[in-house]
């Protein structure tokens, strides 16, 4: 078990980008095998099954190859990449049909309650276990609860490891923007923190 | 920071403000006890994701994943930009398609129930004759009119239809009348 260092990834070779652009496959497989590792890892966090995992990283990496062009080496691209599989990602609940649905849900403009943090709870381990395994269960239910436009800049300032500006480039709104929903995600997760600790 | 700004405090911890705004943070949350019980409760928050995303524990599959998609790759065409016209056209194409078919098919059956009519009938353009009631509409039974049979419509071959099977017994007697003075004259 070796340690996911947070140490930012060196920035691509634009020539390689450019060429993976133009639709060079061997380029864009040869960007891809920089990051794979920690794309797996994450993808194992958020599923937490090793098949569901394969999956979501694999689809994440050819949908980045469909739409590699609109990329356009403004954010690094291991952040773009994140971008591409925190929306993955919810494609994933959806189909997984773990947790209730509502029509909010599918539009994607769902309320952090539509995720009900007790429910959530109920199907997860509850924290207070102790270990590694508390705090992954703690970090999942958090971003579970968010709303989609919350997780995403939550999961890309922590997991993508970027700044304000290259996580507003990877999705594709103002940096501004990007300040709003993290203050809103943050007073969000700061409530549950005190609702978990009650539910404990 | 004059005020308690919590935006501005979860963005210090974030580090997303400037190195002026964070001085001035500084400043705020050293005469204020509410942010610093705030900043306290959001640094725990950002500490437990730090924490979690430095730490996320290595996984077997790279190889695989790296394969899969080499091969995924290789079967694939290219990169596409899903074309806003291409996808428009397609999908009127396939609402299309069902409407269409269903219209050419009737015409089909039209023209085919319009074929039958006119060999079925060819005696009607020797031996008809005007029926006693004249129809609301004239007929002209000449062959002119049947080759431009298509200019009428169903109903004027229902009318010439009706005209020749329900003609009175002395219209036919008349048209065989007909036919022996012919003989006579012969
Ligand atoms: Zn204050």
């Amino acid at each position: 078990m070796g340690p996911d260092t947070m140490t930012m990834l060196p920035a691509a070779d634009p020539l390689v980008v450019e060429a993976a652009r133009l639709g060079d496959a061997d380029a864009f497989a040869q960007l891809c095998a920089t990051i794979e590792d920690r794309l797996l890892r994450q993808a194992n966090f958020l599923c937490k099954d090793p098949d569901a995992a394969q999956d979501l990283a694999q689809e994440t990496l050819f949908a980045a190859w469909k739409s590699i062009r609109k990329y356009n080496g403004e954010c690094r691209f291991f952040t773009w990449v994140c971008g591409i599989m925190i929306r993955q990602y919810r494609n994933y609940l959806r189909k997984s049909r773990r947790f209730p649905l509502s029509f909010s849900w599918f539009t994607g403009e769902a309320d952090s309650h539509d995720l009900n943090l007790e429910n959530l709870i109920c199907e997860s381990e509850i924290p207070g276990a102790g270990g590694n395994r508390d705090l992954d269960t703690y970090i999942r239910l958090c971003l579970l609860d968010l709303s989609p436009k919350h997780r995403e800049v939550v999961y890309l300032r922590f997991y993508a490891n970027d700044s304000m500006d290259g996580i507003a480039r990877a999705l594709g709104c103002s940096t501004g923007t990007v300040k709003s929903r993290l203050f809103h995600a943050m007073a969000h997760l700061r409530k549950m923190k005190a609702r978990l600790n009650e539910l404990r | 920071m004059k005020r308690c700004d919590k935006k501005q405090l979860t963005l210090w911890i974030a580090g997303g403000l400037s190195p002026d705004e964070e001085a001035a943070c500084r400043a705020h949350l050293s005469g204020c006890a509410r942010c610093r019980e705030d900043h306290a409760a959001l640094t725990k928050v950002f500490d437990a994701f730090e924490t979690h995303a430095s730490a996320l524990p290595q996984v077997d599959g790279v190889g695989a994943l790296h394969d899969a998609l080499q091969q995924r790759l290789e079967g694939d065409s290219g990169t596409e930009y899903p074309s806003r016209y291409s996808y428009n056209f397609r999908s009127w194409l396939i609402r299309l398609a069902l409407p269409a078919a269903a219209v050419i098919l009737l015409l089909f059956w039209l023209d085919n129930e319009r074929k039958k009519l006119v060999s079925s009938q060819p005696s009607i353009v020797q031996t008809q004759s005007l029926p006693a009631k004249a129809p609301s509409r004239p007929v002209d039974p000449t062959f002119s009119n049947y080759s431009n049979a298509s200019r009428h419509s169903l109903e004027d071959f229902d009318r010439l239809l009706d005209g020749q099977l329900r003609a009175p017994a002395s219209q036919t007697a008349r048209s065989v009348d007909t036919s022996v003075s012919l003989q006579t004259m012969l």
